[in-house]
């Protein structure tokens, strides 16, 4: 038989392994672990020794036996290095030990090293990035690896050794020629359901497996990033949300399950309650006073309520973009995935994570409520009444005097601030005691008279704040501009007023119905303080204006940008990645339950229908033929259904038959041999009678059977 | 299902006898379904099921995954913990499958001699109809030796297709041997479980007494048989005399020298070839043979001069004290011999057979000094191992 020799199948054992590497290393390429120069260097070696193993052979032993104790020093020099972090140094750790046994002539138990190391990295690549590329590394890693074993257990020599690969003279056009000589399609054919087999099983398994809502901490330290995008920070200065705008990558996806969703939701993230000439920040007090919570649920029972419903909103909120987290201005309930440290400042009523995420955060919230109110704080009555404050506003230092919610009707003071302000509101027709609703219209039609919407605004040089020489100059300009010059307009006319920074609206995907929040949506809008409703959010920038309304509203109303391109067709698997498995829970187990059970009871009444059908029908036809004695009528009827019935009887009866007939002669025998072996007549004298019948119903052909063997053998049984 | 052979049971048909697993030895398929479902969770006796060392760090992993994925509720982990009990569970079905439809039988060859190595044939068949069958191992021995030989095949085995593994058993005592089958052991598919059936196939043996150096010089005691009696004309090819030549002397009996010489005729007139058929009469009483390592070799002498003479057309017939009288004609009466031999102990009954005793070409063994062993006939002593 023209098989593989044992120094081809180590070979292929090698290679195999080698595959099982490249797998791991390639999904690690895209955590941001520092790794990618060692992880780049990796994947170049490990393909430079497949394609030319020959020089793998020729490295001297030697050098592999000193290489460990160099590899111990860097490995706990990065350690100490890293201060504190250990994920990282971690994981180089795993890339530089997966290299040492990747580059060498393994044994099988290196190879099960590599292999338990390279599962090491695949796991953990999962753990940290929940990214869909996981499955796709899963479902390649597997064959891979179990290729591997199985060519282990092939190459198993008859002394249990394994003969080492031997690449002298190696070509891979020689090993696939044979190979492909060697090649058996049934073997292939198994192998694919094999893996077929698997996987279903693992879907089985997946979804069958409780889940318990314990919610505890990752046995992994998270993978933070350094920094987030400058728009999101406590600080943001103009321009820097501008920056953000011609970014097209996703920041956030939204997955809703409510009705009637609207079509441009403002996603609230970070509120600046104090200004400088230069932008927006947070004030000291907000940034300091806030409560640290642990949990992975958060229930937030302060008034004004989300709304009744328990409607679903999942923001899967991508990494290095901020610690402050979207929501809108009112919901009911916030859950994680696992315990999660968040600092709630209970000031602005937003919610800051305890650390920018690196990769894809999943947040879940209830009863969300986008109508553009924030309930009062717990520390905005002061304001009520309070007139404006002037303060120096060239830089942030008078926050040192000027404290929360009083940072809210800061006003930039001196002349040329002043001359500016009051042309404003002059212009903008403000009267004494005028509701907030009003005075929020006016100041709002003021800004947006004769001026438009421009990334690109150039202010004229002057004495006076940036923003206010925009205002005097009437150019067009940003929704950082626009909010920013609402503010101090707002607080001068006596109205408390905060900038809000986050993202509005977004893309509708179109395939699996969900928002596509892109950079390019982030923007800036307003809060302003009524009295008889709270922070009331004010969108002074031209073309947010105009409420679309809900989805299904704008979809119909042209107003909603629906995105059917092959990108979205892309980006929603992983959504479907995010649903199916990322959020995959309890509740998603008993919906598929329900499922399962509302399916089977379907089938059950279906069946039930036929037969109420048939019996009805036969009902008719016995009362027919009971009334005319008319039989041929009814005949067809009849005819189908026993010729049917006789079919599935005759078929079963004629199988079962043929079985018996087949099983019974080896049944009977295996009754006499395990007598035989059961009173282990070797020994006894030959001539036994008994003995003499039972070897014959063994072994003998069944004409030398005596009557009713299974009779005798019981006879034979007692007497032996 | 293990079934053992016995050689020489009078009356019955050829047995060719398969062993198999015993998976599926029921009349009824949903009865068949059962057993084998509850067979996977509690496998019958003699079957075995644990884990290789791949297999235990497999399991580690498992249980590791498995306590993160209940405890941070991480589907990424559940995914892991999924595929990792899939494999096993795969592994297991497929360790399964690789036995199911397998048959072996056990066959030998005929002899075996002590000291020497005997072929034993182990031949499989895979009769399944799609599936092929890959690394299996025997485990083969005998009841009385020390260890367990492995026979690995380590060849694909498609649907339908025979294999032999060959083994060389060498005994190391003379008697009634069982060789086994011990188990079957695979690791297959990935070295994840080791599955092992055991149970024993045997098929019984004779060993015969190892072959010995000897001495024995057969023509001194047929010269002196011979000597004083006329020697016989008849158509050998030593010469007597010459005569004149007769009508009707085959011409082939023609010496030409003789005839040139004397100028007439001359037929030759050669020596009747006398065959010298021995018997061979083994005493084991106990009494003789009070030394056992003698008493081996006596048997070991008997055996391989019965050989050799036989070799020589010189063995007329052998005859074990107790035992039935063999006349030697066809190869199998010497083997009938041997297995004798094989089987004999020493005993105390000094049973003698009338007949042989008067045979004047009997050998008889006695025990010699410094533990040799002397074959004898009535004349004396006429070799020596």
């Amino acid at each position: 038989m023209d098989r593989l020799e044992q120094a081809e199948l180590s070979a292929i054992r090698w290679f195999l392994g080698q595959a099982v590497l490249l797998v791991a290393l390639s999904g690690s390429f895209f955590l941001e672990l520092g790794a990618n120069l060692l992880i780049s260097v990796a994947i170049v070696l490990v393909l430079i020794s497949c394609m030319s193993p020959r020089p793998v052979e020729n490295i001297p032993s030697m050098l592999w036996r000193i290489l460990p104790g160099f590899l111990l020093i860097g490995i706990v020099t990065d350690f100490l290095l890293a201060g504190g972090d250990l994920l990282a140094p971690l994981f180089r750790m795993v890339i530089l030990l997966s290299l040492y046994r990747g580059m060498q002539i393994r044994t099988p138990r290196e190879d099960l090293q590599l292999l338990l190391l390279s599962l090491f990295l695949l796991i953990v690549t999962g753990v940290l990035s929940q990214e869909v590329t996981f499955a796709i590394q899963l479902l390649a890693f597997a064959p891979a690896a179990m290729g591997m074993l199985f060519a282990v257990n092939l190459a198993a020599q008859d002394n249990g050794s394994i003969k080492e690969p031997v690449f002298k003279g190696f070509r891979w056009g020689l090993l696939l020629h044979r190979v492909r000589r060697r090649f058996d399609y049934r073997t292939f054919y198994s192998g694919i359901l094999l893996f077929l087999l698997m996987t279903g099983m693992s879907l089985l398994f997946f979804i069958l497996m409780p889940r318990f809502d314990i919610g505890a901490a990752l046995p992994f330290p998270r993978l933070k990033a350094s920094t987030s995008l400058s728009g999101f920070t406590d600080r943001v200065e103009y321009g820097d949300v501008v920056s953000i705008l011609e970014d097209d990558g996703i920041a956030m996806r939204v997955d809703v399950e409510a009705p009637d969703p609207p079509a441009r939701p403002y996603w609230r993230m970070l509120v600046l309650d104090a200004y400088y000439d230069g932008g927006f920040l947070v004030s000291p007090r907000v940034a300091r006073e806030h409560r640290e919570v642990d949990h992975y649920r958060f229930e937030f029972t302060h008034p004004g309520r989300g709304v009744a419903d328990q409607s679903i909103w999942t923001i899967y909120f991508e990494g290095s973009v901020s610690s402050y987290l979207p929501a809108s201005e009112r919901f009911n309930e916030l859950r994680f995935n696992n315990r999660t440290t968040l600092h709630l400042h209970d000031l602005t009523r937003v919610h800051q994570a305890d650390e920018i995420n690196a990769t894809t955060l999943s947040l879940r919230y209830t009863g969300m409520q986008f109508d553009g109110v924030v309930p009062f704080g717990i520390d905005d009555d002061p304001l009520l009444g309070m007139p404006p404050v002037y303060v120096d506003t060239s830089g942030p230092e008078y926050l040192k005097d000027v404290a929360y919610p009083s940072t809210q009707l800061s006003v930039p003071g001196g002349p040329e601030n002043q001359r500016i302000l009051r042309a404003a509101l002059d212009q903008a027709g403000l009267r004494e005691a005028m509701p907030v609703e009003k005075i929020t219209e006016r100041l709002v039609d003021f800004l947006q008279a004769g001026r438009g919407y421009s990334l690109q605004s150039r202010i004229p040089d002057g004495e006076a704040d940036r923003v206010l020489r925009w205002v005097e100059s009437g150019r067009p300009g940003h929704c950082e501009l626009y909010a920013g010059a609402f503010v101090l307009l707002a607080r001068s006319a006596g109205v408390p007023a905060r900038m809000v920074t986050g993202f509005v609206g977004g893309d509708w995907n179109g395939f699996e119905n969900y928002y596509m929040v892109r950079h390019r949506n982030a923007h800036a809008w307003c809060e302003v303080l009524d009295p008889h409703r709270g922070w009331v959010r004010v969108d002074p920038t031209p073309g947010y204006g105009l409420d679309p309304g809900s989805v299904d509203e704008a979809m119909a109303g042209g107003r909603l940008s629906i995105d059917r391109t092959f990108g979205a067709y892309l980006d929603s698997l992983r959504i479907l990645w995010f649903r199916r498995v990322i959020q995959f829970d309890q509740s998603d187990q008993e919906e598929m339950a329900e499922l399962a059970k509302s399916a089977g009871l379907k089938g059950f009444s279906w069946f039930k229908e036929i037969l109420g059908r048939v019996k009805k029908r036969w009902d008719r036809d016995v009362e027919f033929v009971s009334t005319t004695g008319d039989w041929m009528k009814v005949l067809k009827d009849g005819v189908i259904v026993i010729g049917f019935c006789a079919g599935i009887l005759t078929t079963v009866f004629l199988m079962l038959r043929k079985r018996r007939v087949a099983h019974y002669e080896s049944r009977v025998r295996r009754q006499a041999g395990r007598l035989l072996r059961e009173r282990d007549l070797r020994g006894l004298p030959s001539g036994v009678p008994e003995a003499e019948v039972v070897e014959r119903i063994r072994y003998g052909p069944v004409s030398a059977w005596p009557a009713d063997p299974v009779a005798r053998i019981r006879d034979c049984r007692k007497a032996l | 299902m293990f079934r053992r052979i016995r050689n020489g049971v009078p009356g019955m048909a050829e047995k060719l006898d398969w062993a198999d697993p015993g998976y599926f030895s029921g009349e009824s398929r949903i009865g068949n379904s059962v057993r084998v479902l509850v067979q996977l969770i509690r496998p019958p006796r003699g079957h075995r099921t644990i884990p290789t060392k791949t297999g235990s760090m497999l399991i580690l992993v498992t249980i590791g995954v498995g306590t993160a994925a209940f405890n941070s509720g991480q589907n990424i982990l559940y995914l892991a913990l999924s595929m990792f009990l899939s494999t096993i569970l795969v592994s297991g079905l497929l360790s399964w499958l690789n036995f199911k439809g397998c048959r072996w039988k056990l066959d030998c060859g005929r002899h075996f001699r002590v000291g020497e190595p005997s072929p034993v044939y182990l031949e499989i068949k895979n009769t399944k109809r799609y599936l092929p069958t890959y690394a299996l191992t025997f485990l083969t021995g005998t009841k009385s030796g020390k260890g367990t030989h492995s026979l690995l095949l380590n060849e694909r085995m498609d649907p339908g297709c025979h294999n032999r593994l060959d083994w060389y058993f060498v005994p190391d005592r003379r008697g009634r041997e069982s060789i086994q089958i011990k188990g079957m052991v695979s690791c297959y598919p990935f070295g994840f479980l080791k599955k092992s059936i055991s149970d024993s196939y045997t098929k019984e043996v004779i060993v015969w007494p190892a072959r010995v150096p000897y001495q024995f010089s057969g023509d001194k005691a047929g010269r002196r048989w011979q000597f004083g009696k006329h020697r016989r004309k008849g158509d050998g090819v030593e010469l007597i005399s010459l005569r004149d030549y007769r009508s009707g002397d085959s011409l082939r009996r023609i010496h030409w020298k003789a005839t040139a010489r004397l100028g007439k005729l001359q037929t030759r007139e050669t020596e009747q070839e006398h065959h010298q058929a021995f018997s061979i009469l083994v005493d084991p009483s106990r009494i003789l043979w009070a030394n056992e390592e003698q008493f081996e070799r006596m048997c070991s002498f008997a055996g391989t001069l019965a050989e050799d003479l036989y070799q020589h057309d010189q063995l007329q017939s052998a005859h074990v004290l107790g035992m039935k009288r063999v006349v030697v004609g066809a190869i199998e009466d010497l083997y009938t011999f041997l297995d004798q031999l094989g089987t004999l102990d020493r005993d105390g009954s000094g049973e003698q057979s009338p007949a042989m005793e008067h045979s004047p070409l009997t050998v008889r063994f006695i025990p010699g000094p410094e533990g040799t062993v002397l074959a004898r006939m009535e004349e004396g002593i006429l070799g020596q191992a």
